[in-house]
């Protein structure tokens, strides 16, 4: 008994500090920006770094100021369109592909990931050029639009490959039961995908959240999401250390409120039990 | 599973349920399936009776659970017509056909608790949570699932599983149950236990039932008529000891019968009136009183192990090579050149491995068979009394 708790003990211990190392690496950064973001300008660039400093949160008052507030509304709303749509157009897409057999299903999973293959650039000049004349550069709709070309292919390969691991029979039974393929879809598959769909949806907000080079070129003013803002400080001649970070930090804030949000869908779906 | 004693009081109570049971005939013509190029279903013709527990079996991928897929709607039919009593059903959609089916894996929503399970059905036609729970718990009684109503699949032992899927069934008070290897993933007590309650359930519910296994003794047991497949084929229909005394092939006089049927390659010497004279492929010849009413060849001999005799009068000589005591009864293997034949005894006699033995064949029952596997009737000349 003891030497059991000797050893557990031990193992704990290994584990700890592995867990420690990795915390240090990730958050070090975060907090070393979080740290930044409460300096005064000049000591924010003063080398050596001070440790003590009476924090000064005028930072976050200048990101009010400053016109930030749309930029984080704009990406706001580009991220979670994006997983609606995402969603909406993805599921039944999987379904379909998974559910219905025929030549085209075959060869259509293929194809759609094909796309993400295609390098970012060959996509961004024509997107521009259509975007523009249909009216809808530098705004949200645009952007939004422009991610889903990238996290529709994604989420309907990821969905498909979960799909495929529900069993038919199940689809068998509900048919039995008298539904028809939009209530198995409702009433069976996506109950039981959730997990899947909120990873899915972290996912794609992610992506969303943080995407720079398409937020870049389609928006000019009134549609720049929080890393066009960010970046765009970066240029300017005035160069306000605190204010990138205090707006760094500010938008982990909504990408951490989301997963948090929907890591309870994962957790709690894992609980429910397996398929079979 | 000491289900049913009040079912069909319980059955005929809800309100879910007014309408009769009506009892439905299913027939089959000419259904065929093939997906692309491969035939699974090479033209079947059958018509299970209103009532009746009808069994497929047959080997692994022989097309059994296409059948029963095709009847509940769930598989189209490359070809051929399907009828329930004298309306054609080919294209009614599955829900709308009156069938209800167990599948082998369950099928359960694993979501959904085990009253929301067996009540799907009635949540898809629109009937109101209340009834809904109603018409679970009656069921539930049936099948002593009460105290598991509101726990979730997986939340179950295997068995357990097993009635909730059987009393999903039952809830939609269908005209025809579809079971599709119900037991397979059952542990051979709780298998034996399913299965009586599964024929008297049907008993009690006087459903048309058809029920695919590849477990002959479930089709032996179960049946009042078993469909035997073999290759996308009808080999034979007929009641279970009918087909064991008068399996029209060697194919079903294999399958059916445990241990199987024992088949000695022979050749025909000659045939008289009332004899026949067989010579093994050892050269040894011996002479059965059967009179044979076709000229057919005779290739192929059939006995089963239970007519054997381990005999010092036996046709046959060979080398004891097992001896299987299982209380009951006994098995002896006796290879003869590079064949191994099986005897069973009631008698607890039991010569030693190795020891040399001789084996009796009877003149009856006997089992002949013609190159194409067909069996040549025959007729014993009972020896004068
Ligand atoms: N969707 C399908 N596509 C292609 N082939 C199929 C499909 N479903 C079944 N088959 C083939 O049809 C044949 C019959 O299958 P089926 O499931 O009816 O066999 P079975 O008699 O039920 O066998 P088992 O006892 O193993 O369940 C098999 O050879 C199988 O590979
Ligand atoms: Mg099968």
């Amino acid at each position: 008994m003891a030497r059991k708790l000797g050893r557990t003990l031990s193992d704990d211990l290994g584990r700890w500090t592995l867990i420690t190392l990795a915390l240090i690496f990730v958050l070090l950064p975060i907090v070393w920006l979080a740290i930044a973001s409460v300096k005064t300008r000049n000591a924010a660039l003063a080398i050596p770094p001070e440790f003590i400093f009476t924090p000064d949160f005028s930072a976050y008052a200048r990101i009010m100021s400053g016109g930030f507030l749309g930029a984080f509304q704009n990406s706001l709303i580009i991220a979670l369109s994006n997983v609606v749509l995402t969603l909406v157009l993805g599921v039944p897409a999987a379904f379909a592909l998974t559910r219905m057999h025929g030549k085209v299903q075959e060869n259509l999973s293929f194809w759609l990931l094909s796309i993400r293959m295609a390098p970012l650039f060959a996509v961004i000049l024509p997107l521009y050029v259509l975007f523009k004349s249909i009216g809808l550069l530098d705004t949200p709709i645009a952007v939004s639009l422009a991610h889903l070309t990238l996290t529709l292919p994604l989420a309907i390969w990821m969905l498909v490959t979960y799909f495929r691991s529900i069993p038919v029979d199940l689809d068998h039974a509900a048919r039995l039961d008298g539904a028809n393929a939009l209530q198995i879809l409702w009433l069976v598959i996506i109950p039981i995908a959730r997990p899947m769909l909120a990873s899915v949806a972290i996912i794609v907000f992610i992506f969303s959240w943080n995407e720079f080079l398409l937020a870049f070129i389609l928006t000019s003013r009134n549609a720049q999401t929080v890393p066009v803002a960010v970046a765009s400080l970066a240029g300017t001649m005035s160069f306000d250390w605190p204010l990138i970070a205090a707006v760094s930090v500010a938008s982990m804030l909504p990408a951490l409120i989301f997963v948090g949000f929907a890591q309870r869908h994962i957790v709690s779906g894992l609980g429910s039990g397996a398929v079979k | 599973m000491h289900i049913l004693e009040r079912s069909n009081l319980v059955l005929r109570s809800g309100q879910y349920d007014e309408e009769f049971n009506s009892m439905v005939a299913i027939r089959l013509e000419g259904i065929r399936k093939a997906f692309g190029t491969v035939e699974v279903l090479n033209g079947i013709d059958l018509t299970v009776e209103d009532g009746e527990f009808v069994v497929f079996v047959g080997p692994s991928g022989c097309g059994k659970s296409t059948l029963l897929r095709i009847i509940a709607g769930l598989e189209e039919a490359s070809a051929g017509e399907l009828f329930f009593d004298t309306k054609q059903i080919t294209n009614v959609a599955p829900a709308q056909r009156g069938v209800a089916m167990v599948f082998q894996s369950y099928a359960l929503y694993p979501h959904m608790t085990v009253a929301d399970n067996m009540t799907m059905s009635m949540r898809l036609s629109g009937i109101p949570k209340k009834q809904r729970r109603i018409r679970a718990e009656e069921v539930a009684e049936m099948l002593q699932l009460s105290p598991l109503l509101d726990r979730k699949p997986a939340q179950l032992s295997g068995g357990q599983r097993q009635r909730v899927a059987i009393g999903r069934a039952i809830v939609r008070n269908p005209d025809v149950f579809l079971f599709d290897e119900p037991l397979s993933n059952l542990d051979a007590a709780l298998r034996i236990e399913t299965r009586v309650g599964i024929s008297q359930l049907h008993r009690t519910l006087g459903n048309t039932m058809v029920y695919v296994t590849h477990d002959q003794v479930e089709a032996m047991t179960m049946a009042d008529r078993i469909v035997i497949l073999d290759q996308g084929q009808i080999a034979q229909v007929g009641a279970p000891m009918d087909l064991y005394h008068h399996p029209a092939n060697a194919f079903v006089a294999g399958f059916i019968g445990s241990p199987k049927m024992n088949f000695i390659p022979v050749t025909e010497v000659s045939r008289g009136k009332n004899s026949l004279r067989l010579a093994l492929s050892t050269g040894e010849e011996f002479e059965l009183g059967l009179h044979l009413t076709h000229d057919d060849q005779v290739v192929l001999l059939g006995i089963r192990p239970e007519n054997l005799k381990v005999d010092p009068d036996g046709q046959i000589a060979g080398t004891v090579t097992a001896v299987e005591r299982l209380g009951s009864e006994t098995l002896i293997y006796v290879a003869v050149g590079d064949a191994t034949y099986v005897e069973k005894s009631t008698s607890d006699i039991s010569p030693s491995i190795g020891g040399s033995v001789r084996l009796l064949i009877p003149d009856q029952p006997v089992h002949l068979f013609k190159a194409n596997g067909q069996a040549i009737a025959h007729e014993t000349i009972l020896p004068p009394r």
